[in-house]
């Protein structure tokens, strides 16, 4: 973990995005470690804002959102395959044409009116959660013809505090972009690029609806479980 | 074996919007908001455009975003102390286009610091790096992820 690198590296044949300078923004001093309860030492009493009903529905109840309805379903479990209950998921995504409703966004593709792209949830006892949404077009994140990131899914988790913080990415089994994808292509262990693909779940699936994605988490290292 | 973290990526303000402290607009807090602002440089003296910081303390935990000019601001309370640590906001720093994030910690120019069991780890010369300066608003405390002025960071190891 403490040689992981700081910046996702540009495979080869892609041409360098002008947004990323990671020479210039890698520290170069020796961090200080320090054990994960010295940060936990000052975690708040209280947890996060509760969520509403509906906050994981993405689409909503008029289901007007374009695109293919999913459900992206799933267990947060540590390292020991303990359940991380009450751990809020935020996730964000493109919409069905791959586009962010974000100022940021400048592809001229088509904002759907009727998706905002975001949702959150907290897990249940057992860590499990779900989210009903459109599966993401495709991004084009650079100008090379094949500059395309796999479709993803953002996610980020967290629990009582920073130790519990991890930001990461759901994407789809098959796509053919996987092979190309600059996030895919950064993870350095073979079998830890597999982790961050979801699967089909037939068993929780709607009949004529919506077909279910399971994305299984697991906290690794300092994410403790929250106790209690 | 864990998940592999990834990027933030430039959107995620759709999901992760900033926030003050939430307990802040009980009547209680009223008299005590602070504001700790700064920017993000990086090695060339240059700022750091997007990302996120988030702070934790005994109180609850906000998150501000880094603008294009790097720069950020932090709206919170002053921080009770805990046993063995002056007053302090744990922070975390995310740059938009980095896998990695960066743990840090800001103490208060005010606060006897002597006996801070992880600020008296960090070498004598860089502690300054991690003390905010008091201005008229509040408090400023510029932070460098890189180079000659690098704040003092912190690897978390599990325990």
């Amino acid at each position: 973990m403490l040689d992981e690198p700081w910046h996702d590296e540009i495979p080869p044949g892609f041409t360098k995005p002008s947004y990323s300078n990671p020479d210039l923004w890698s520290p170069r001093s020796q961090l200080y470690a320090i054990p994960s309860r010295l940060l936990d030492v000052s975690s708040p009493v209280f947890g996060h804002t509760a969520t509403q009903e509906g906050d994981n529905d993405l689409i909503g109840k008029e289901s007007l959102a374009l695109g293919e309805e999913i459900l992206v379903v799933g267990r947060v479990t540590d390292s020991w395959g303990r359940p991380a209950a009450g751990m809020l998921l935020e996730i964000w995504q493109a919409n069905a044409a791959g586009r962010y409703r974000h100022k940021n966004d400048p592809r001229l593709k088509p904002v759907d009116p009727h998706f905002t792209g975001a949702g959150r949830t907290l897990t249940a006892t057992d860590g499990s959660y779900w989210f009903r949404t459109i599966k993401p077009g495709a991004y084009p994140w650079g100008s090379d013809v094949d500059a395309w990131r796999a479709q993803h899914i953002h996610f980020s988790i967290s629990g009582r505090g920073l130790s519990e913080r991890l930001i990461t990415q759901m994407l789809f089994p098959g796509d053919p972009l996987i092979d190309r994808d600059i996030i895919v292509h950064n993870v350095r262990d073979e079998k830890a690029k597999g982790l961050l693909i979801s699967r089909i779940d037939w068993t929780m699936s709607v009949p004529e609806r919506a077909i279910a994605y399971r994305f299984d988490i697991v906290l690794g290292g300092t994410c403790g479980t929250p106790t209690e | 074996m864990p998940t592999p973290r990834t990027v933030l990526g430039p959107y995620f303000t759709l999901a992760l919007e900033p926030h003050e402290l939430p307990a802040l607009h009980s009547d209680s807090q009223n008299g005590a908001v602070i504001r700790v602002h700064g920017r993000l440089y990086g090695a060339d003296g240059k700022p750091v455009p997007f990302g996120m910081i988030e702070t934790q303390q005994p109180e609850g935990l906000t998150r501000s975003e880094i603008q294009p000019d790097g720069r950020f601001e932090i709206v919170t309370v002053k921080p009770a102390a805990a046993a063995g640590r002056a007053p302090h906001l744990s922070v975390m720093i995310q740059i938009a286009s980095q896998v990695r994030r960066a743990f840090t910690f800001l103490y208060f120019p005010e606060d006897d610091h002597s006996q801070d069991v992880v600020l008296q780890m960090v070498d004598e010369g860089r502690r300054s790096g991690l003390i905010a300066q008091r201005v008229a608003d509040g408090y400023r405390v510029d932070l460098h992820i890189s180079g000659p002025d690098e704040t003092p960071l912190f690897e978390l190891v599990p325990a």
